[in-house]
């Protein structure tokens, strides 16, 4: 079923109106930003991509019973390597602000609910 | 391009502002879904489960017998007996009339909250509820 579609217009006039505050908050903004830089970002995105595959490679190994100190210092050199990315730690950190922020406007809309809203969006449908 | 993104005064110049914009948003969120009658339905029966001492007692029981039971389970060392009568005791809560509308009212607002999320987080490209849930690694 649509749920979205059963919503009164009412309401969804106001889901819009929150949604637009929160994009045009500066945390979300310079998220979106930062999202952008990383998509376009080639280095960063090939950085990312051996990043994940040497974290398969080690996972795979480490189950053989085959993975060795020079595997561990190679996905750690890489992880550093990324981590010192502009684009990528510009990302990470623009994120971690942009959801550090979030649970404030929960606490507000929980304290005006009277519930705890985004529990109750995490909550099985069926529990 | 390999300028980063940081969070920079002049990003921070207007904050009052929008965070005042977010808050009135969140009100005007918050008002419209308490109109719903999922949230009316929600209320309604969670009051009544709350003033239902029938339930309120078959709760109880089969929660102070988890309690008790807990370790035993957490060891795998519980007996047959026992797990039955947990499990009886949960069924007896779980099929108080107002415990199956309590469960079906926070169902069908469950259900609702997370369209409205999905809305959110599609707005700003970030998980609403996501975000708010606890971290794992604290």
């Amino acid at each position: 079923m649509d749920v979205q579609a059963g919503i009164s217009p009412e309401l969804r006039a106001a889901a819009d109106e929150l949604g637009a505050a929160l994009a045009r908050t500066a945390l979300i903004v310079a998220f979106k930003e930062a999202q952008t830089r990383l998509d376009v970002d080639e280095h960063a995105h090939s950085l990312l991509d051996r990043m994940a595959e040497l974290d398969a490679d080690a996972r795979r190994k480490q189950a053989e019973g085959t993975l060795t100190q020079a595997d561990i210092d190679h996905v750690r050199d890489v992880h550093r390597e990324a981590s010192l990315d502009p684009s990528i730690k510009g990302f990470v950190g623009a994120h971690q602000a942009a959801a550090a922020y979030l649970p404030e406007v929960n606490t507000l809309l929980s304290e005006l609910l009277g519930w705890d809203f985004a529990a109750m969006a995490a909550a099985p449908a069926n529990c | 391009m390999t300028q980063s993104t940081e969070i920079g005064p002049d990003l921070l110049f207007d904050e009052p502002a929008w965070r005042i914009a977010v808050e009135d948003a969140a009100r005007g969120f918050a008002a419209a879904l308490s109109e719903t009658p999922e949230v009316k339905a929600f209320e309604r029966a969670h009051v009544r489960f709350r003033d239902d001492e029938r339930a309120q007692e078959a709760m109880w029981s089969f929660q102070e017998q988890q309690r008790l039971l807990q370790p035993l389970l957490m060891l795998g060392a519980a007996s047959d007996e026992q797990r039955i009568e947990l499990e009886r005791l949960r069924e007896a809560w779980m099929t108080e009339p107002s415990v199956l509308e309590y469960v079906e009212a926070q169902t069908s607002l469950s259900t609702l909250a997370r369209a409205l999320d999905q809305m959110l987080s599609d707005r700003i490209g970030l998980g609403f509820a996501a975000a708010c849930r606890p971290s794992c690694c604290g």
